[in-house]
């Protein structure tokens, strides 16, 4: 009980440190702005009213998630090296709080944000589409809620392990600029190579983490990048991956001696 | 052993085949302020972080209070407060988020203890302004603050007067003796400015090249029984033979105007009465008292000839 309440105020500290920055209100602004335009533009465009209700917004706008994520991933791949950055390290790693502790409650605030923000699209798109397009007259001609929950669900997936895989680099790179450069190299580099791999049929390609982040080719009837792979499959890759994002941060950010 | 506070133990860094801190041994008793002495590159952050924990130790121990930090950190770590380097605190919060901040990291600290430092170091007027609008002195200050919120027996400040002015040194000065000296605190601070280890320390430990060349009591260090005397005489080639037959310890040498020696305080009424009796004339003797800094670059230098 004690260690998790000394748990606890660490994260608020990260918390603290989040939230008391400008940067980040720009962020969660930026989307808000975003989805009123979107919906601004689709209502004077669509003069027919065809494109449908607020559910059908929602389902749109629910790609304005990728958004969310660009900004959880700045968040992840700065939340560690950015001490280091700051210097504040020497101050932070010489309290009684174990390194293992300090680096889950920073794990701990990023997900939250990531979640957070997330949460804040989907409710302020599913305001905007109220407003803007009205409830849907009956059921069953467009998408459901249940659709919009389900490609949250799938990408969230998808945007957990990409936001570990830049919070493993902020604790490998002292410099927070490198860790976010390299997160968001990789990140868009990843589905190019991927592109050009599946064309010229490599199939140890499937063993790469981008090729099974998208669980949802399993259930929406589209075929897997490369035939043989399965559900089973993607679903084992991503926890491997995961597993060694985890163990990567938690060795170095350890072991690591703070000099300089 | 009761009343000491921190033990290092053949105390050693070593970076590939580089030996940066070699076996350092030395004891902080209780409310003793320490000082360690050294030229740049000497090793003086190396200990330091070391004692605190961010670098690991190729061999030897740091033990505060009876717990080892390399073991029992977090009990180790409870019982310290420091400033490793520039006092880098968060630049984008206030002064008061930051202390908010490192007492939520220590469990049991009131808010009024907050309260009760920032008043100790004079910040009552800028607490909630951000720390990026703060002088260097002052985050020196804010510094010192989240150093001591948790009443620590041991405070480990590297180069502590750094980027202060002269009234900001004086009253850290005062302030850091003052805790050893009514609340018991042991006080470790780093330095290469001599002068001011002479004001503040009780003792001093003497580094070069990773390596304690010496520990000692600052009153010895200051004026310890090496005193030189010159006497002006008016034959001064007579007076070094007269003396160096007498005194040949002394190691009398021609020069500033007469005959120096090197000697006890007590001795130099015999000296006087031995130059009379040789009917040398004697027209002053002045004795010259050696600073800190002057042993100091003895020692060094002694140690870089070897």
């Amino acid at each position: 009980m004690d260690a998790l309440s000394n748990l606890l105020q660490l994260i608020r500290n990260e918390n603290m440190k989040i939230y008391r920055r400008p940067r980040t209100w720009l962020m969660m602004f930026i989307v808000v702005a975003i989805v009123l335009t979107l919906a601004v533009a689709l209502k004077t465009l669509d003069q027919n009213m065809e494109f449908g209700d607020a559910i059908a917004f929602m389902n749109f706008a629910g790609n304005l998630s990728f958004l969310a994520f660009l900004f959880a991933v700045v968040i992840a791949a700065e939340i560690v090296a950015g001490e280091f950055t700051w210097g504040t390290i020497k101050l932070l790693l010489i309290r009684p709080a174990s390194r293992s502790k300090i680096l889950l409650s920073k794990y701990v605030a990023v997900l939250m944000f990531l979640l957070g923000i997330l949460v804040l699209l989907f409710f302020v798109s599913f305001a905007t589409g109220l407003v803007v397009f009205g409830l849907p007259d009956e059921p069953g001609n467009g998408p459901r809620m249940s659709d919009v929950l389900q490609q949250y669900g799938f990408r969230l997936i998808d945007y957990v392990v990409n936001v570990t895989f830049a919070f493993m680099l902020s604790a490998v790179f002292r410099s927070s600029n490198l860790a976010i450069g390299l997160s968001f190299t990789i990140m868009f580099l990843s589905s190019t190579v991927m592109t050009i791999l599946i064309q010229l049929k490599y199939g140890w390609a499937k063993y790469i983490l981008y090729a099974n982040t998208d669980l949802s080719i399993y259930f929406n009837g589209r075929k897997p990048p490369f035939p043989d792979m399965t559900l089973g499959f993607s679903v084992t890759m991503i926890v491997l991956y995961y597993i060694a994002f985890m163990a990567i941060a938690w060795i170095t950010f350890r072991k690591r001696d703070v000099a300089g | 052993m009761a009343n000491v506070t921190v033990q290092i133990r053949n105390l050693t860094k070593k970076i590939g085949n580089r030996t940066i801190v070699d076996r350092l041994t030395f004891d902080v008793p209780k409310g003793e302020v320490f000082g360690l002495l050294g030229p740049n590159g000497a090793g003086k952050t190396t200990t330091i972080r070391m004692m605190v924990g961010l670098i690991s130790i190729t061999e030897g121990e740091v033990i505060i209070e009876g717990y080892n930090v390399a073991k029992q950190f977090e009990r180790a770590i409870a019982r310290v407060g420091a400033i490793v380097e520039n006092p880098e605190l968060y630049k984008f919060l206030s002064g008061y988020e930051n202390l908010i901040h490192f007492a939520r990291m220590i469990p049991g600290i009131p808010k009024q203890r907050i309260d009760e430092v920032v008043s100790l170091v004079k910040l009552e007027n800028r607490i909630h302004d951000k720390v990026k609008t703060y002088s260097l002195g002052m985050r020196q200050r804010l510094g010192v603050a989240q150093a001591i919120l948790h009443r620590p027996s041991v405070l480990i400040l590297d180069e502590p007067t750094n980027g202060l002015d002269p009234e900001g040194i004086r009253e850290m000065r005062d302030y850091l003796r003052h805790l050893a000296r009514t609340e018991g605190t042991s006080v470790i601070v780093s330095s290469h400015l001599l002068s001011e280890m002479e004001l503040m320390c009780d003792r001093v430990a003497v580094l070069q090249n990773g390596k304690l060349i010496d520990v000692r009591p600052i009153r010895d260090m200051a004026r310890e029984n090496e005193t030189t005397v010159v006497f002006e005489v008016d034959r001064p080639e007579e007076a070094r033979a007269v003396l160096s037959a007498a005194a040949p310890e002394s190691n009398p040498s021609l020069g500033d105007g007469g005959v120096a020696v090197v000697t006890n305080r007590d001795r130099i009424p015999s000296l006087i009465r031995l130059l009379v009796e040789a009917q040398i004339g004697i027209y002053s003797v002045r004795t010259v008292t050696k600073s800190l800094e002057d042993h100091f670059l003895e020692v060094t230098r002694g140690g870089r000839i070897v």
